[in-house]
C-alpha cells in the first residue's frame, strides 16, 4: 500500500488535514506540539487504498527534540510527501519544503490558512510558486475542508523535487528569494486580536491576565462539573436506585452480593461506601469523576485552540527555568491536570534528558489528575476549604521544591526556551466540543476498566483476609509514622490501580479530617497509578522511571510524616 | 525559526531577572530565552 506523509512546520494544521483526508478523529490545537507521536490512518483516494500519517511538526530536517526526531523517521517511510505549508508564514515554511524536496520523493504542497492569509493582506502568486518548486501547490483551508478536495485531485501530478543539497545558508538565501518574487504584502492594520497578543504577553500586565484565566478555567471546570451531577448524573443515579436494591434483595447475602452489591451501610446501598461493580464501580466513575473530567477537557480545548497556552509558557519560563525546565514545562502540566498519561507524553517536546526526567518525575509526584482531583473533592468537600486548601498547597510547594532540588542534582543541560507564538483564533464550538468527547471517550474506554478491576480486587482482598493481615503488619509504620490507621494500607495498593477508587475507599475507615488530609496527601505522592507507570517506563526507560519512583517514594513518606507531625501532633 | 541576517526585529517584551525576551519578525512572535537572544546580533535604528 501507499504511504503518505503529511510534513510541515509545528501548528499548521497538518492534523487537520490528516482528520480531513482520513475521516479519523485526531487531537488539534493551536499550539506548536499537539502531535508528539505520528498517527496513521487509510483512506481511499482516486479509488485507490493508501496509508497516511501524520508527521510531528517539525522546522528542519535537522532534529532537536525527541518529537522532531520522530518527524525525520516517519519521512523516511514515505512513497509521497504532503508539505502543509502555512501561507500566513510562507519564508519560514519554505526552508522545510526546500529541504524536502532535496529528499527526491514525489511531493506536493498544501498551502494551508489560506484564508487568514488573504484577510491579512498577504497575496502569494500561486503559479510562480509553482513554477519556483517545480511541484503542484494547493491552497487549502484545512479548518473548514476548502481546497482538500483540489489537493486529493491533484495527487498524481506529484513530482520528485529537483533542488540539489545545499548548505543552510544557502538554503535561507533561496528562501530569500523565492518570497520576494512570489509574496507581495498589503499593509495591515494591527487587530484587536494582536492587541490582545502584546498585553497577554507583557510582564506587567500579562501576569495579572494569567491569574485571571486561570482563576476563570476553575470557575468553568467546577461549573460544567457540578451542573453535571445536579442536573444529569445525579438524577440518573437516584433512578437506578431502585433497581440496584430489587437486584440486591434478589441475590440475598452472599458472595455474588458481595461483589456486584458491596455491603450494605445501614441497610442500604451507599453508592461511594458499598465497593460492589454495579454500585461504586459504576458510581464513582460516571457520577464523581466524569462531570470533572468533562469540565476539565473542554475548558482545556479552550485555552488549546485560542492559542494562549504558548503566551502562559512565556510568562511562566521564569519560574520553570528554576526547576530545570523552559516555560514549555506548563504544558505538560495542563495535560496532566486531566490525565498524567497525555501529560507525560507531551514532555517529548522538551529537548534533553534533564528537562525530560524533572518534568515527567514532577508531574508523577505532584500534578493530581482530574479524576482525582474531583474524588479529594468529593471527600474533603465535607471539611471544606479548611481541609482541601492544604492538600492542593502541598502538592503545589512540592511540585517547586521538588524541581528546586532535581534542578540542583540531575546532571545534563536545560536549554532555553524558544518558542512560536501563534496568532489567537477564536475557537471553533464543533471542534471543541468533538475534542471533549474525544478525551471523554477515551476516560471512558481506558479508565472504567481499570476501575472495575480496583472494585474486585478490593473484594477479593477483604474475601481472602489479606486486607486484616497487612494491616496488622503494616500498623506500627502507618501509625508511628503517617498517624493511620493499618487498614489504610490497602488503599495504597488499590491506589496503584486507580487513584480516584482509593481516595474514595477512604471513607470507611472513619478517619478524622487531619487524618483524611495526610491520607490523600501521601496518596496523591507516592506512586503514580498503572497507567502513568507504564507511560513513564516507555517514556524514559527502566534505569530512569526507578529513579523517578524512588524519589516519589521517598517524597511521599518525608511529606506525609512531616505533615502527621504538624498536623496532629 | 525566522530570524536571520537582514530580518527586522521588534522587541515585544522584555521580562525582567533575565527571563526570557519576546521579539516580533515578520509579523509572528517569538519567545527566546536570554542567553539565545543575547547570541543575535542587531544594529539598533
Amino acid at each position: 500500500m501507499k504511504r503518505i506523509v503529511l510534513m510541515g512546520n509545528p501548528n499548521i494544521g497538518k492534523s487537520v488535514v490528516f482528520s480531513r483526508l482520513t475521516g479519523a478523529n485526531v487531537i488539534t490545537s493551536n499550539y506548536p506540539g499537539t502531535t508528539v507521536d505520528f498517527s496513521r490512518g487509510r483512506a481511499c483516494l482516486n479509488g485507490e487504498l493508501v496509508e497516511l500519517i501524520d508527521a510531528p511538526g517539525t522546522y528542519s530536517l535537522q532534529p532537536t527534540s525527541r518529537a522532531e526526531e520522530g518527524a525525520v523517521e516517519v519521512l523516511g517511510w514515505a512513497d509521497l510527501v504532503i508539505n502543509v505549508v502555512d501561507a500566513t508564514n510562507l519564508e519560514r515554511n519554505l526552508f522545510l519544503t526546500l529541504q524536502l524536496l532535496e529528499r527526491k520523493k514525489p511531493m506536493i504542497v498544501a498551502l494551508n490558512i489560506w484564508d487568514e492569509a488573504q484577510h491579512s493582506g498577504i497575496q502569494i502568486d500561486l503559479r510562480g510558486l509553482e513554477q519556483r518548486l517545480q511541484v503542484p501547490v494547493v491552497p487549502t483551508v484545512a479548518l473548514t475542508g476548502e481546497g482538500i478536495k483540489d489537493l486529493v485531485s491533484r495527487l498524481p501530478e506529484a513530482r520528485p523535487g529537483l533542488v540539489a543539497p545545499c548548505s543552510d545558508e544557502e538554503r535561507w538565501i533561496e528562501v530569500g528569494r523565492i518570497t520576494l518574487e512570489v509574496q507581495k504584502l498589503v499593509h495591515r492594520h494591527p487587530s484587536a486580536w494582536s492587541r490582545l497578543s502584546q498585553a497577554t504577553i507583557r510582564p506587567y500586565t500579562g501576569l495579572p491576565i494569567a491569574v485571571l484565566v486561570i482563576l476563570l478555567c476553575f470557575w468553568l471546570v467546577r461549573l460544567t462539573g457540578e451542573g453535571l451531577i445536579a442536573y444529569i448524573f445525579g438524577p440518573l443515579f437516584e433512578l437506578y436506585r431502585p433497581l440496584i436494591a430489587a437486584l440486591s434483595d434478589k441475590l440475598g447475602p452472599g458472595i455474588l452480593q458481595e461483589v456486584l452489591i458491596g455491603r450494605l451501610i445501614n441497610g442500604e446501598i451507599d453508592y461511594v461506601q458499598s465497593m460492589g461493580a454495579l454500585t461504586t464501580g459504576l458510581y464513582v466513575p460516571f457520577a464523581m469523576v466524569l462531570p470533572y473530567i468533562a469540565g476539565f477537557y473542554f475548558t482545556l480545548a479552550l485555552l488549546e485552540d485560542s492559542g494562549y497556552l504558548p503566551r502562559l509558557a512565556t510568562l511562566s519560563d521564569n519560574l520553570f527555568h528554576k526547576l530545570g525546565m523552559h516555560g514549555y514545562g506548563i504544558v505538560p502540566v495542563f495535560l496532566g491536570l486531566g490525565c498524567n498519561v497525555p501529560g507525560i507524553l507531551s514532555t517529548r517536546l522538551l529537548e534533553t534528558r534533564k528537562q525530560r526526567f524533572i518534568s515527567v518525575t514532577l508531574l508523577g509526584l505532584a500534578v493530581p489528575c482530574t479524576a482525582k482531583t474531583a474524588m479529594i473533592i468529593g471527600v474533603l468537600g465535607p471539611y471544606g476549604a479548611r481541609a482541601m486548601v492544604p492538600v492542593f498547597l502541598t502538592l503545589a510547594a512540592v511540585y517547586v521544591a521538588m524541581g528546586l532540588i532535581l534542578n540542583r542534582f540531575v546532571k545534563g543541560e536545560s536549554p532555553e526556551l524558544f518558542l512560536e507564538i501563534p496568532p489567537y483564533r477564536r475557537p471553533s464550538m464543533r471542534m471543541v466540543l468533538k475534542k471533549t468527547w474525544m478525551r471523554v471517550r477515551w476516560f471512558i474506554s481506558e479508565a472504567v476498566p481499570f476501575l472495575l478491576l480496583g472494585v474486585l480486587l478490593v473484594n477479593l482482598l477483604y474475601a481472602l483476609g489479606v486486607i486484616e493481615r497487612l494491616g496488622y503488619a503494616f500498623a506500627p509504620f502507618m501509625e508511628g509514622w503517617l498517624g493511620l490507621p493499618g487498614e489504610a494500607v490497602a488503599v495504597l495498593m488499590v491506589g496503584f490501580l486507580r487513584k480516584d477508587l482509593a481516595v474514595g475507599m477512604l471513607l470507611p475507615l472513619g478517619l478524622t479530617g487531619s487524618q483524611l488530609v495526610v491520607a490523600i496527601t501521601v496518596l496523591s505522592l507516592y506512586f503514580p497509578c498503572v497507567a502513568t507507570f507504564a507511560v513513564i517506563w516507555k517514556e524514559l526507560g527502566i534505569r530512569d522511571t526507578t529513579i523517578s519512583t524512588a524519589i516519589m517514594v521517598v517524597t511521599a513518606l518525608a511529606v506525609g510524616g512531616s505533615m502527621h507531625f504538624i498536623l496532629m501532633r | 525559526m525566522g530570524i536571520r541576517e537582514g530580518k527586522t526585529l521588534k522587541v515585544v517584551a522584555c521580562y525582567p531577572f533575565s527571563g526570557p525576551l519576546v521579539v516580533e519578525v515578520d509579523g509572528r512572535e517569538i519567545t527566546l530565552g536570554r542567553g539565545i537572544a543575547q547570541r543575535i546580533m542587531v544594529s539598533v535604528g
